[in-house]
């Protein structure tokens, strides 16, 4: 659990969602791809180039990240609630929007929405607070490689740059490796929180990294 | 603070309101693109086209009661309540006022949402720019 205090210094009680709805919502949120060129590279080789700038796809992309940031809020919301009693001008709030038809008593993502997070960098604060504590993050990542302080010639291994491969993967693969790597089970790795789940994949990657660079001598 | 000059010849004063409500409430339109384009409206014919008056009506309510700082004067308070709506609520007093008694017709309610909207736009940028230096700098 993390405890938040608002821009409107309401105290909000952070805790996880199941990593598998995070992982369903994902899935579920597939951004737009763009269109793409072919484009003569070295040796009159064409390549697919995408075209980043092309309206329609800039339109999609937009209308892709208005839904999502909306639908943000209802997955996190369930992870979120104010602790105390809640104050006059928020209970009078909640009342304008029952009374103006936007939101229902019971609708605590319209609440969050309408009254509770101040604005947009509240809203992400939140969300990215509600991931940390529920999956793995970069943030997670880092701060478990910071207290392993693993070093290779004085310097921490996580800054030694690995030569680049051709195969690539998602989060999600790299979370599967790192859970069986250390020893989870899928249902026992999403079972538990989100900065044992970070600590899980800084370990598997130092640790590729470290076997790589003892293999360099 | 910004103004919006009525046709009826009353000021406006606006302010912004949360970008995350404006975007739940476009979305309720069924197509954020409807908000651009209104005249899209017209097209919809049955249940899609009561969903969006629905979802209209919210936005302006929301637009009204948040992004507007005026209160309306007692007579106006005194005509609400001669036609039976309540005005114990200062919020929902406000969207009545402006909805029945001063603005004149439904492109002058679009032009009012855009300009809280744009505001708020404006804000959420200024606020993501003042972000991004401080960032820097720190």
């Amino acid at each position: 659990m993390t405890e938040y205090i608002t821009k409107r210094g309401v105290k909000l009680e952070i805790g996880r969602i199941p990593r598998r709805e995070i992982d369903g919502f994902t899935l579920k949120h597939v951004p737009p791809e763009p269109p793409v060129q072919e484009v003569e590279a070295f040796g009159g080789i064409t390549e697919e180039m995408p075209i980043l700038d092309d309206p329609a796809y800039l339109e999609r992309l937009l209308a892709y990240y208005v839904k999502l940031g909306d639908e943000q809020i209802e997955l996190i919301a369930s992870a979120v609630r104010i602790v105390g009693p809640r104050s006059e001008v928020l209970l009078a709030e909640l009342e304008d929007l029952r009374q103006l038809g936007l939101a229902e008593d019971d609708d605590w993502p319209a609440h969050l929405r309408f009254s509770v997070l101040a604005d947009d960098e509240e809203l992400g604060t939140v969300v990215g607070l509600v991931f940390y504590n529920s999956t793995v993050t970069e943030k997670g990542i880092a701060e478990a490689s910071r207290a392993m302080a693993v070093t290779w010639m004085g310097q921490p291994v996580e800054g030694w740059k690995m030569p680049g491969t051709p195969g690539r993967y998602g989060q999600l693969f790299e979370a599967r490796r790192a859970a069986r790597h250390s020893g989870y089970t899928w249902e026992g790795f999403c079972g538990s929180t989100g900065p044992e789940q970070s600590a899980a994949v800084a370990f598997y990657r130092l640790s590729a990294k470290l076997d790589w660079l003892t293999s360099q001598k | 603070m910004d103004t919006f000059p009525l046709r009826s010849g009353t000021v406006l004063h606006l302010q912004p309101v949360r970008p995350a409500a404006v975007r739940h409430l476009l979305l309720q339109f069924g197509n954020v693109d409807m908000f651009e384009h209104p005249e899209a409206l017209l097209k919809l014919e049955g249940k899609a086209r009561g969903r969006a008056i629905e979802a209209t009506e919210k936005l302006y309510n929301y637009v009204a009661g948040w992004g507007v700082t005026d209160d309306p004067p007692d007579e106006a308070l005194a005509e609400l309540e001669a036609i039976g709506l309540d005005v114990g609520n200062e919020r929902r007093a406000r969207a009545d006022w402006l909805r029945f008694l001063e603005i004149e017709d439904d492109e002058e309610m679009g032009e009012l949402i855009g300009a809280v909207m744009v505001l708020s736009q404006k804000e959420t940028e200024e606020s993501t720019e003042e972000s991004a230096e401080s960032g820097e700098s720190g």
